[in-house]
């Protein structure tokens, strides 16, 4: 049995125990969206639930939680996205303040039709066929 | 057993590659060149939840109004079906550790039947409604309520993208999962350690925090 002692075995209560976890969970989420929290917190439920859930079933399923130190950041290397995702959303987020030639929907762009059109000064590109100015007869 | 001397000079086991120290090593090794592939496949979904986020936010009132045709009980109980997918694989990486291999395999074919009743709501009762209602987008395309058509379509893009990215993902799982069964009934000698069990077992949960996400994203969209 000396074998048995190099890998950790998960026991089958903290294996129940996290299946039962995860369904009231699951219960919770439609709960909550049930219920008007705002859009904003409901996102946030939403999203905040289904985290709590991928860390129960990486850190106990996926036994993230009984391996090697070089494994857990293998894991964590997972979560690289979140961050490249943060700053594309930082660049169509401040697009307000810095604006991009052709974005905004009213420029004839696919930007938000609620934002309002740039003025000239927001312009950093003029428009490259600017309407035919009229020409004296 | 005879004892070879290795150049490490550690004692000799027969579970144990030459290219690798120890066990200990080895079945790391095994998990990290998983976990590489389970990172990749995550960055892989990753663009797709982003184009979601971006588009979402950019037309929230068209997507709310796509999201109330997707009906929240088969989303539900897919999402039961798969959590208790998860909690059965995770039971037979428990049982590959202890080599009870008659439970084993019972944990093994259980998952399997969860992955088919998954994708069988998924294309009988879900799919198969959205193509009978012309929501599919592309020239049969017919949306009579609210919202502009243009977005609508983008939503279900979306929604057929990732659902059915992520169900080719199960029914990978299911061929996975049943070779393991195959081999680990016929004995072979790679699958008499119980690394490749919790390897498939890996790919498995990491199918089900996809759905994980899925579900509240889709599903449980708030106005």
């Amino acid at each position: 049995m000396s074998e048995h002692k190099d890998h950790h075995i998960t026991p089958i209560s903290t294996l129940v125990g996290t299946f039962l976890t995860l369904v009231v969970l699951m219960a919770l989420t439609i709960f909550s969206s049930k219920i008007d929290l705002t859009p904003l917190g409901n996102n946030i439920a939403n999203l905040g639930i289904a985290f709590v859930k991928a860390t129960l079933v990486v850190r106990i399923f996926m036994g993230l939680a009984y391996s090697s130190k070089l494994a857990k950041l293998f894991g964590l290397a997972g979560f690289v996205w979140l961050v490249l995702m943060g700053i594309t959303f930082g660049d169509y987020a401040t697009r307000k303040w810095e604006p991009v030639h052709g974005w905004y929907a009213k420029d004839g762009g696919n930007g938000n039709p609620n934002d309002p059109a740039p003025t000239e000064q927001m312009r950093v590109n003029p428009d490259p066929n600017p309407p035919a100015e009229k020409t004296e007869e | 057993m005879a004892t070879t001397a290795t150049p490490h000079g550690a004692h000799h086991d027969d579970r144990v590659y030459h290219q690798f120290e120890d066990y200990e090593q080895q079945t790391d090794s095994y998990v990290i060149g998983m976990w590489c592939f389970v990172v990749q496949e995550i960055m892989f979904f990753g663009a797709l939840f982003m184009a979601y986020t971006l588009y979402r936010w950019k037309y929230q009132d068209d997507f709310y109004q796509a999201r109330q045709t997707l009906n929240i009980l088969w989303g539900a109980v897919n999402t039961t079906v798969l959590l208790t997918s998860s909690f059965s694989m995770a039971l037979a990486v428990h049982y590959a550790q202890q080599k009870k291999q008659a439970l084993q395999q019972a944990c093994l074919f259980f998952t399997l039947l969860c992955a088919c009743a998954f994708l069988f709501v998924k294309l009988y009762f879900e799919w198969a409604e959205k193509f009978r209602l012309h929501h599919v987008m592309g020239p049969q395309f017919h949306w009579t309520g609210s919202g502009s058509p243009a977005h609508i379509q983008l939503f279900f893009s979306l929604y057929f993208g990732m659902t059915g990215l992520h169900g080719v993902h199960v029914l990978a799982g299911i061929i996975v999962i049943g070779i393991l069964m195959f081999m680990t009934h016929k004995n072979y000698p790679s699958v008499r350690d119980y690394i490749p069990t919790e390897l498939v077992g890996l790919y498995w949960h990491f199918v089900d925090i996809v759905w994980i996400f899925l579900f509240p994203l889709f599903y449980l969209m708030p106005k």
